[in-house]
C-alpha cells in the first residue's frame, strides 16, 4: 500500500458512476480542445513551414500588382542573395469551383531548387523538358487521383482560357504547402498572354546565404527599387504567409478563446467532482489526520486525484480524437477546404499536459479546504 | 483471539511496565476548553484535573455535551485546551506545533472511532497498514505487523475483504487493528460500540479489555453506555465540564 495507490483508488473506485461521467466530461472537453488546437495548428502550418532563409519580394502597392520579371537580375546582384525565383498565382478552376487548390506558374529550374522540391514519381528532367507539363503535390495527387501522364484541365480565371497541363511529376518538400499545390511553367503562361500582361510576375522568392543577414538584404532590395514605377516590399517568407491569416484573425482569435474556455469548463467539471468527493469523505480525512497524517498528505492526495482524472479523461479524449480528426480532415479535404486536418502527436501531448494541469489546479481549492479543516471539525461532520 | 507479547514482538516492555508501580501516562492540570458560538462562550471543560495510570482501562462517561469527547480529543492530541496543561506519554502536547503533534499522535495514539472511518476503497489489510505508511518500516515488516494485528482481532481470514463486505462489528475490529498496528502508547476510543448491536459491541469491548490486560495497553474510552463502561477498570463521570 502506498499513498499513490490510495489516490488511484479514490479517483477511480470510490464512486464508479460519478468517475465515469467525470471522465466522459473531461474526454469530451479534451476532444473539443484538441480539435480546436488542431484547426489552429493547421491554420498556422503553412507559415510555420516557411524557410528562414527565404524572402519574398512583391509590389509595394499590393500583392495583386505585378513586378517586372527583369527585376530578377538586379535582385540577384544584391550581396547575400544566392538564388532568385518567381511565380504567378494562377487561380484556375479544376472542373468545379468547389475543387479548390493552389496553382502557380513558376520559373521551374530555379523554383525546384529554391523550394527544395523532391520528386516522388516522375523526374525533374521530364518536367523541365516539357513546357506544357506540370508537377502536383503528393496530397493533391492522392486527393484527385492524378497520375503521371494525366492531363489536368484548368479553367483560367485570373488568366482566362482553357489550360491543359500534363503531369510530369508527383512532388513533396519540407514546405508543407507544396504537397497541396500544382506548379507549371511560367514561360508557358507568359507566351500565351497579351503583350500588356507579358513579362510580369506576382512575386520573387529570394534565397539568402545567411538568414541572420535578412534585415540587411530586405533593406537593400527595397532601396534598389525605391522611387521606381514599381516599388517593392520585401519581407521574410513567414511574414509574407502570415498576412494571409490576418484576414482570418478574428476567427483565429475566437478559436483561441473558445479553446481556453474549454479548459475552464474542464476545470469546473473536475473541480466540482473533486469538491463533492472530498466533502463526502471529510470524516475519513479527519481520521487520517487523527492517525498522524499531515495537511500536506491530504493536499497531495487531492492533487493526485485531480491530476489522475484529468490525465485519464484527456487520454480518453485522445482515443476519441484520432478517428474524429481523421474523418473530419477527409470530409474537409473532399469539400475542397484548403486546411489539412490530422491527428498531431504534439497537439495530443499538449492536450494531455493541459488536462493533467487543469486537473491539479481544479483540485487546488477543495484540497486546500480539506487540508485546512481541523481534525475535530472533520470528525464531527459525520455525526 | 489475542496472542502473546512475544508474538506481537512489540509489547514485552508493556508487560514489564504493567508489573511496576503504575505511573501516570496522562496528567491533565486545570484543563479548560471554551468554545465561542454566536458571540457566546460555551465552557465545555471547566478545570479538569486528571491522572490516568499507565496500563489502565478507563471509561469516561457522561451525558451528551458533558465534554467527554473533547477531553478524549485533547488527550489524543487532536484538540487543544483553551488553558491548562496536559502531559501525555511524557510530552506536554499542548506546547507542540501541529506538525509535531501529528508526528506525536502517529507514535503514541491509536484512535478508535464510533463510525470506524475505514477507507472503503482499501481492503482490511490496507486499512490497517495506513498508519505504518508514516513510518520507515520496510514493506515486509509492515505486512508482518498488519497480519499480526488482524490476527489479534480475529480477522486474519478477512484481510483481503473491503469494509463494505464486513459487518459493523468486524469493521470496528479492523479499526482496532489499525489503532494497534503501530504499537501506540495509548488507545483512545470514542463511543466504539455506539454503532454496534449488543453482540458485536461485546466482542469489541472484550477485545479492548484483552488488549489492556494481555498487552498492557492503556485504554481510554468514551461511552454513555453503562454496560460498555463496565468493561473498564476505572469509570469517571463528567457533568457540565467537570469530573464528578
Amino acid at each position: 500500500m502506498t499513498l499513490s495507490r490510495l489516490a488511484i483508488r479514490n479517483a477511480f473506485l470510490r464512486n464508479k458512476t460519478r468517475t465515469f461521467l467525470t471522465l466522459l466530461g473531461v474526454a469530451v472537453a479534451a476532444l473539443a480542445f484538441v480539435f480546436l488546437r488542431t484547426v489552429l495548428a493547421a491554420w498556422y502550418a503553412n507559415s510555420e513551414s516557411s524557410a528562414s532563409d527565404r524572402l519574398v519580394v512583391r509590389n509595394a502597392i499590393s500583392l495583386t500588382e505585378p513586378l517586372p520579371v527583369s527585376y530578377r537580375d538586379r535582385i540577384s546582384q544584391v550581396p547575400g542573395v544566392t538564388q532568385v525565383t518567381f511565380s504567378n498565382w494562377f487561380g484556375g478552376i479544376y472542373k468545379d469551383r468547389r475543387n479548390f487548390f493552389a496553382q502557380f506558374a513558376i520559373d521551374a529550374p530555379t523554383a525546384l531548387e529554391v523550394f527544395d522540391i523532391r520528386f516522388v514519381e516522375g523526374s525533374k528532367e521530364a518536367f523541365l523538358a516539357d513546357r506544357s507539363s506540370c508537377v502536383v503535390g503528393k496530397k493533391l495527387a492522392e486527393r484527385y487521383g492524378f497520375k503521371l501522364g494525366d492531363t489536368i484541365p484548368l479553367q483560367g480565371d485570373v488568366y482566362p482560357g482553357e489550360w491543359r497541363f500534363k503531369v510530369a511529376g508527383i512532388i513533396e518538400s519540407d514546405d508543407s504547402s507544396v504537397a497541396s499545390t500544382l506548379y507549371f511553367h511560367w514561360q508557358r503562361l507568359n507566351e500565351e498572354l497579351p503583350a500588356e500582361r507579358k513579362n510580369l510576375v506576382g512575386a520573387f522568392t529570394v534565397k539568402v546565404a545567411d538568414a541572420s543577414q535578412s534585415p540587411r538584404v530586405i533593406q537593400a532590395i527595397d532601396d534598389l527599387f525605391a522611387n521606381s514605377d514599381a516599388e517593392t516590399h520585401t519581407e521574410t517568407e513567414r511574414s509574407f504567409r502570415l498576412q494571409f491569416l490576418t484576414g482570418s484573425s478574428a476567427i483565429v482569435a475566437a478559436i483561441e478563446v473558445v479553446s481556453a474556455v474549454v479548459l475552464v469548463i474542464m476545470a469546473l467539471i473536475l473541480g466540482n467532482t473533486l469538491a463533492m468527493g472530498l466533502r463526502e469523505r471529510t470524516s475519513e480525512m479527519g481520521a487520517m489526520r487523527a492517525i498522524g497524517f499531515l495537511p500536506r498528505h491530504v493536499r497531495l492526495l487531492a492533487w493526485s486525484e485531480g491530476a489522475l482524472l484529468g490525465l485519464f479523461g484527456g487520454l480518453a479524449g485522445m482515443i476519441l480524437a484520432r478517428p474524429v480528426l481523421i474523418a473530419t480532415g477527409k470530409a474537409l479535404a473532399s469539400a475542397g477546404f484548403p486546411v489539412t486536418l490530422g491527428f498531431r502527436p504534439a497537439t495530443a501531448a499538449l492536450t494531455l499536459l493541459a488536462a493533467t494541469t487543469v486537473g491539479m489546479l481544479a483540485s487546488a481549492f477543495p484540497a486546500r479546504t480539506a487540508a485546512r479543516l481541523e481534525v475535530v471539525t472533520a470528525l464531527r461532520r459525520q455525526e | 483471539m489475542i496472542r502473546t507479547d512475544k508474538e506481537m514482538n512489540v509489547a514485552p516492555e508493556s508487560t514489564a511496565r504493567a508489573l511496576q508501580p503504575a505511573r501516570a501516562i496522562v496528567e491533565a492540570r486545570d484543563l479548560r476548553k471554551v468554545y465561542k458560538r454566536n458571540g457566546q462562550e460555551i465552557v465545555v471543560l471547566d478545570g479538569i484535573n486528571l491522572d490516568i495510570p499507565e496500563g489502565s482501562f478507563e471509561a469516561l462517561m457522561g451525558p451528551s455535551g458533558s465534554g467527554k469527547t473533547t477531553l478524549l480529543n485533547i488527550i489524543a492530541g487532536i484538540d487543544e485546551p483553551t488553558s491548562g496543561t496536559v502531559k501525555v506519554a511524557g510530552e506536554e502536547i499542548h506546547r507542540l506545533s501541529e506538525t509535531e503533534r501529528a508526528a506525536w499522535r502517529a507514535r503514541h495514539i491509536g484512535y478508535v472511532f464510533q463510525f470506524y472511518n475505514l477507507m472503503p476503497v482499501l481492503t482490511a489489510a490496507e486499512n490497517v497498514e495506513l498508519p505504518l505508511l508514516l513510518t520507515k518500516l520496510p514493506k515486509s515488516e509492515r505486512r508482518r505487523r498488519v497480519e499480526l494485528a488482524l490476527k489479534l482481532v480475529g480477522l486474519q481470514d478477512q484481510m483481503h475483504q473491503t469494509p463494505r463486505t464486513l459487518s459493523g462489528g468486524q469493521q470496528q475490529r479492523v479499526a482496532i487493528a489499525r489503532a494497534i498496528v503501530a504499537d501506540p502508547t495509548i488507545i483512545v476510543a470514542d463511543e466504539p460500540t455506539g454503532d454496534l448491536d449488543r453482540k458485536s459491541a461485546e466482542e469489541v469491548l472484550q477485545l479492548l479489555a484483552t488488549l489492556n490486560a494481555q498487552l498492557g495497553k492503556t485504554v481510554v474510552m468514551v461511552t454513555h453506555d453503562p454496560y460498555a463502561a463496565g468493561f473498564a477498570k476505572i469509570q469517571r463521570r463528567l457533568e457540565k465540564g467537570l469530573l464528578t
